[in-house]
């Protein structure tokens, strides 16, 4: 707890205006609201993930209180599409979490991780959570963590890609953080973070006091360093791998008339997939929208 | 918003310092803004201490510009960040109970 405190002592200092917890799931620490409080006391607003299993009256009358905002996964409109990917049963209870929350007033976002076997169920997606008094979040599918090793296998298509821009321009209610910038390269700019932030807005920090870029690139190569070594307000200042991230324009995008609109795409991507920060987005839409390559 | 104009930072707006000026989140409608320049943080650090004029005039003693010309850009500045919902111009009565004595001004 003392570790905890110091490190969001070191937070307020930096005037760090909110902080995402996720998981694993956060509702696990015995000491959650404790820290939720001691945080939002130093001027720190807390947003959180959960599965939702956890989510009680109770619970939801505490994440009331205290104003938070709550994100509850959910990867499909139905239990057939969620459960495979989430768990047998989790389907219902995340559900059952967003309808206790909302009955509680608590702003809720469901968020969901989008594949190439979800994305055709947006439509069905958007009006669950809407009607329950969520808002929909869509997120990308990043090549880090258990995804790795089947990225190129889940991860949508050029053409469903193309396809899901348009939805997003439809559906600006729908919020995607900076998931699908790479995307505005196809037309006008999606709403939300226009450009990478990792190392430069945002960054991560593990159970264990590692801090990296952003949550997409937990891979060891990439730790900037330790909390327990000295402070995040240190790293942030001195790491050269901030740097590195906040200077870097692929060498792929050198030319590239769609630079300016994706500022080359996720680097953590990028960079877990070429093992380099010198390419383009593995998604790169640039052949769709310029006719190139 | 005009030189005799007294403004303040809504609740739930918050702001600090960068290297290429200054970010401000809203939490509102959890909306980041990017400020190019480190003036505009400074003038949202002064809400509600005076007067565009007090604050233009202290900005001056603080050797940040001269006085024609830090008057155009502060007014300026501050008509964008209105525009933005970031500021907004107290009025009457309001401005006389927000006011609080003016800082000493960093040479940011």
């Amino acid at each position: 707890m003392d570790e905890i405190k110091t490190f969001l002592d070191d937070l307020a200092a930096m005037k760090v205006f909110y902080i995402n917890v996720g998981g694993g799931e956060p509702l696990l620490h015995p000491q959650f609201f404790s820290l939720v409080d001691y945080a939002q006391q130093r001027g720190i607003y807390i947003q959180f993930s959960t599965n939702g299993l956890l989510v009680d009256r109770s619970t939801a009358s505490a994440i009331w209180e205290r104003k938070l905002r709550v994100q509850v996964s959910l990867d499909g409109w139905n239990s057939a599409t969620n459960d495979p990917i989430r768990g047998t049963g989790v389907f219902n209870q995340a559900v059952r979490a967003v309808q206790l929350l909302r009955e509680q007033d608590v702003v809720v976002s469901v968020n969901s991780v989008v594949t190439g076997f979800n994305i055709q169920e947006l439509d069905q997606m958007y009006q669950l959570v809407t009607g329950m008094g969520a808002r929909l979040r869509l997120s990308r599918l990043r090549p880090s963590g258990r995804a790795i090793e089947r990225w190129r296998e889940l991860t949508p298509s050029k053409e469903q890609y193309r396809n899901l821009y348009q939805w997003l321009v439809r559906h600006p209610d729908v919020t995607t953080g900076d998931s699908f910038f790479f995307l505005s390269v196809l037309g006008e700019s999606l709403p939300g973070l226009n450009y990478c932030g990792a190392g430069k807005l945002t960054c991560s920090v593990d159970p264990q006091g590692d801090i990296y870029p952003c949550p997409f690139t937990i891979d060891p190569s990439l730790i900037v360093g330790n909390i327990r070594e000295k402070p995040l307000s240190r790293w942030w200042t001195e790491s050269e791998l901030f740097t590195q991230i906040g200077m870097q324009q692929p060498e792929g995008c050198h030319n590239c008339p769609g630079y300016s609109q994706c500022q080359g795409g996720c680097r953590g991507a990028s960079y877990l997939v070429h093992g380099n920060w010198n390419q383009p987005d593995p998604d790169c839409m640039r052949g769709e929208a310029y006719g190139c390559d | 918003m005009q030189v005799d104009s007294q403004y303040t930072v809504p609740t739930g707006v918050q702001f600090r310092y960068e290297d290429f000026g200054g970010v401000v989140y809203r939490r509102q409608d959890d909306r980041l803004f990017f400020l190019n320049s480190r003036l505009a943080v400074t003038l949202l650090e002064m809400a509600g201490k005076g007067t565009v004029m007090e604050i233009t005039a202290a900005l001056q003693n603080a050797n940040i510009g001269d006085k024609s010309t830090i008057e155009a850009v502060v007014l300026k500045t501050l008509s964008s960040l209105e525009e933005l919902g970031i500021i907004y111009e107290l009025a009457g009565r309001q401005a006389e109970t927000t006011r609080t004595n003016l800082p000493d001004v960093a040479n940011h």
